[in-house]
């Protein structure tokens, strides 16, 4: 027990303040994560793919930013996971991007020079756990 | 009798043709030939690289192909192919969502702009 002056009631065990544990290293990450992805609507069951993979949501801000210096404009990416009935276990998260002003041959275009510049700050796990899709509204 | 290899690009044509059909079913079937021309397409150009894909399971090879993409960082072909299996997956097994020409025809557009690639960088 850490005694540090507190009343009683505020003394904390160190069975919730043992910072070698895995499982609060992990919930420290999860509370973090979401205080970074603060503004963008993420849906449960990307929440919790996000919540096993602690190397993406770092990652989603930078994103956004570049999605949005290629583009010119303030784009706000929606989530989904990306599931298959032929291969049920293996998900992957796609970040869409929906452009308006644009037809899709130039959608196409910023498609490619978008990746390019996200792929370049990437490790392969993280990239091969995410797919960043460009759409027309 | 000569075996002649299948060319996944005939599936593109019949995608074309399908695309300006008059049915839900005729769309539907076009954006699923486009992701398996492209799908094969690649499947093919990889192997032909780093030799046969092994797999678990034989429904994991569209993920896998992502994947082994993402390892040679051509991340934009990789993603562009899970769009298209992404409509794909919709038009083959979701019957609640509508599945309309527009689709099928984007679906082509995106099919040849990543059969151009896959040539591009794969070849």
């Amino acid at each position: 027990m850490i005694k540090q002056g507190l009343p009683e009631g505020h003394y904390v065990s160190h069975e919730y303040v043992n910072v070698e544990s895995p499982a609060l290293y992990d919930d420290i990450h999860r509370i973090s994560n979401q205080i970074l992805l603060t503004g963008y609507y993420i849906e449960k069951d990307c929440q919790e793919f996000l919540n096993d993979n602690l190397d993406i949501p770092f990652e989603i801000p930078r994103i956004n930013e570049i999605a949005n210096q290629v583009t010119g404009t303030e784009l706000n990416p929606v989530f989904e996971i990306i599931t298959d009935e032929e291969s049920l276990e293996l998900k992957r998260l796609a970040i869409i991007f929906k452009i308006k002003g644009y037809s899709y041959d130039q959608i196409l275009r910023i498609w490619d020079n978008v990746s390019e510049k996200v792929y370049a700050g990437l490790n392969t796990i993280t990239a091969q756990k995410i797919s960043v899709i460009l759409d027309n509204d | 009798m000569i075996n002649i290899k299948f060319d996944p690009f005939d599936f593109m044509v019949i995608a074309e043709n399908l695309s300006n059909g008059n049915s839900e079913g005729h769309f539907r079937t076009s954006v699923s030939r486009a992701y398996y021309s492209v799908f094969l397409d690649t499947r093919e150009k990889i192997e032909g690289r780093i030799g046969k894909i092994s797999l678990q399971r034989p429904g994991d090879i569209h993920q896998v192909l992502i994947d082994r993409l993402k390892e040679m960082k051509l991340g934009a072909i990789a993603d562009k192919l899970v769009q298209l299996r992404m409509w794909r997956r919709n038009s083959d097994y979701d019957l609640t969502r509508s599945i309309d020409q527009q689709l099928a025809k984007k679906a082509l557009v995106l099919a040849k702009d990543l059969r151009r690639k896959v040539h591009q960088d794969l070849s």
